[in-house]
């Protein structure tokens, strides 16, 4: 499976505490869980107890401006995608995948089908995606590797993957996580998709992708101290995840051109690191939960120096894991057996 | 790559309602639903319905799947994929929490994969099976799925007037078996009508298209599932349709026999609408699952946004 093409992008990375999160929801209020009510200011408080609730960070946020939300993001996005991306492509169009960790649309509406309605083709199946936080990028292209080869033989398979967070839900996990806004989309196909006109290849190939789940989370809402994702068993955990999956395609570090960590406390990321033998190191521009693993393919082989094995990795805050192996660049040989 | 020789089936299925069932007329004064939209739910078959005891969508999640273990040979740690369809968006945690991961830790499904598919409304459960079909096919470590349905209405303000079905509060569960001997699932056909994708806030130009295309998509939809599933018409033994517009899905029936209960519409009044659930439920309480030698089974949804989803139940051989 390759990458045919993707974009994507994060707002401007602001202090979480300078500002008060512009987009409010107050009719999802009874979603929190019992216990954190106490904790959450309610949409009309004063800024000085907003200002107490958020915690002290050092790192900046991609928050997006406004009244945005998940759905004006995800439209925006897929209306860009419609306007970059080959037309011959985006006609080709067979399924929609919209992944994202929050609320996706109004009651009553469907955000895939609005997507597929931006698109313009009438006969693609849309469905969204949740409830994997880190990993949701990493199932979509999962689902979409399922489509392409299985009994569909979907030619192109859409993922569209935005995050926007409002009060009163939790952009800050103390300083683990602070959770950012952004959107991305790209267009997935096999590797031999007839193509008419232009080439559209952006010279990704998705080699491989690997999903796990942490046995002893306990949910990103435990107030227990310390928090289970501030312990070592998380990081060894996740060390351990990304080893496995090196080692089944039988590649160390020193075959990777590249690796693309998620925007986490760099605390937890060196822990990783140990346990893994990588060399990593934490994103930038916050924590933006199902996009940041789409915008590691938003550019194309050519434009940049990396030429080889790129892993790109993230993790959620219910224990969830996720990976993907790609390939930038030419290869000697195309790839004749992707992994199932 | 590609295991075209596999087929997905329906090895179990189970479903809990919460709380005692009552009657429509009570949901309708709480609601103030008009007069007019009463006497629509009226007429498509609404009498009863789960008014529910204020369980989470979690909770009932929890006591179908527990159902659905106690009574097939399923064990939890057998389970390599747990995914939660639901219709409401409101129908999960408030994020990041994973509602579908806590549950596959609580039950003991370890190695599981976790999430949930929506956006296809009440035909997210048929939106599953195809996901799973296609994953099964290239993935040949993926055996047992259980996907789990599960809604729960909140309060008016998150309640649209343009709704005419009585919705009711419960969750199923099904185990989805690779190679399964029973209940072979054939065709599976979704179609969505992109410019409805605004669901109940459609203008009343849109709503009076839907009423004329509706019946006509719900038909074109079954009839492409029992031929691309290779199958006749007269193979069809029941029309399992979800759990609104009784009179609709009878029409539908009639394109296909004659006999007076071949479409099982006898939970629109006793049940009421579980969204997702319906068609679990309905195939459960009709005693549906299994057919024998030619005999099939065709349920069918069709959902607020313009989703049409039918799909075939046959024997395994």
């Amino acid at each position: 499976m390759k990458v045919a093409f993707a974009i994507g992008d994060k707002p401007q990375a602001r202090r979480v505490d300078s500002v008060r999160a512009a987009g409010q929801c107050s009719n999802f209020w009874f979603l929190l869980p019992p216990g954190s009510h106490d904790l959450v200011p309610m949409p009309d408080a004063p800024d000085t107890e907003i200002a107490g609730f958020q915690t002290s960070h050092k790192r900046e946020t991609a928050m997006a401006d406004g009244s945005a939300e998940i759905g004006e993001l995800a439209a925006a996005i897929a209306t860009r995608l419609k306007a970059e991306a080959p037309s011959e492509l985006v006609r080709q169009i067979d399924v929609i995948i919209v992944c994202t960790t929050g609320f996706d649309s109004p009651v009553g509406m469907s955000l895939a089908g609005k997507v597929k309605h931006i698109f313009g083709v009438p006969r693609a199946l849309p469905f969204t995606i949740g409830q994997m936080d880190g990993s949701s990028a990493f199932e979509a292209m999962r689902i979409a590797r399922g489509f392409i080869h299985g009994p569909d033989q979907a030619r192109v398979v859409a993922v569209v993957s935005s995050e926007c967070w409002w009060y009163p839900y939790f952009r800050s996990f103390g300083d683990y996580a602070q959770y950012g806004d952004g959107a991305a989309a790209m267009l997935l196909c096999a590797h031999d998709l007839p193509q008419e006109g232009e080439a559209t290849d952006t010279g990704i190939e998705i080699v491989d992708i690997e999903l796990g789940r942490y046995q002893a989370q306990q949910g990103p809402f435990d107030l227990h101290e310390p928090r289970w994702f501030a312990a070592d068993g998380w990081s060894q955990a996740v060390g351990d995840f990304l080893t496995g999956f090196l080692r089944k395609h039988a590649l160390s570090a020193a075959d990777l051109a590249g690796i693309d960590s998620p925007c986490l406390d760099t605390a937890f990321i060196d822990a990783v690191a140990r346990v893994a033998g990588l060399p990593l190191s934490a994103g930038t521009g916050g924590f933006v939960s199902s996009v940041d693993p789409m915008l590691a393919l938003t550019v194309p082989a050519s434009d940049d120096q990396t030429s080889g094995y790129v892993l790109s990795w993230s993790v959620g805050l219910n224990g969830e894991m996720g990976a993907c192996l790609q390939h930038r660049g030419k290869r000697a040989s195309a790839p004749t057996r992707e992994q199932g | 790559m590609n295991d075209t020789t596999m087929w997905i089936g329906i090895e179990h299925a189970a479903y809990v309602m919460s709380g005692e069932d009552a009657c429509m007329r009570h949901w309708v004064e709480s609601r103030k639903v008009s007069p007019e939209t009463y006497e629509r739910m009226r007429q498509g078959g609404h009498e009863r319905h789960f008014p529910g005891t204020g369980q989470s969508v979690g909770a009932m999640c929890v006591d179908a799947v527990r159902r659905l273990l106690d009574e097939s040979a399923l064990q939890p740690g057998e389970v390599d994929m747990l995914i939660h369809a639901h219709t409401l968006v409101t129908s999960v945690d408030a994020p990041p929490r994973s509602m579908v991961a806590s549950l596959a830790k609580d039950l003991g499904m370890h190695r599981a994969d976790a999430f949930s598919i929506s956006n296809l409304h009440c035909a997210s459960m048929i939106g599953a099976l195809r996901i799973i079909r296609n994953l099964m096919a290239v993935e040949s470590n993926l055996r047992n799925v259980v996907v789990v349905t599960a809604d729960t209405t909140r309060g008016p303000e998150l309640w649209h007037g343009n709704v005419t079905n009585v919705p009711s509060e419960g969750a199923a569960a099904i185990w989805v078996r690779r190679d399964c001997r029973r209940n072979r699932i054939g065709a599976i056909e979704i179609e969505t009508v992109a410019d409805l994708h605004v669901g109940y806030s459609t203008t009343p130009e849109q709503r009076r298209m839907i009423d004329m295309t509706s019946q006509i998509s719900t038909l074109r939809g079954i009839k492409s599932a029992i031929k691309r599933s290779g199958l006749a018409p007269e193979n069809i033994v029941k029309l399992v349709p979800h759990n609104v517009s009784r009179p609709g899905w009878r029409e539908v029936g009639k394109r296909f026999s004659t006999a007076e209960d071949f479409v099982f519409d006898r939970n629109i009044a006793e049940k009421g609408h579980a969204y997702c659930s319906d068609v679990i439920i309905n195939l459960v309480d009709g005693d549906l699952l299994d057919p024998r030698g030619s005999d099939a089974i065709v349920a069918s949804v069709r959902g607020a946004a313009g989703i049409y989803a039918a799909f075939v139940l046959q024997a395994a051989n």
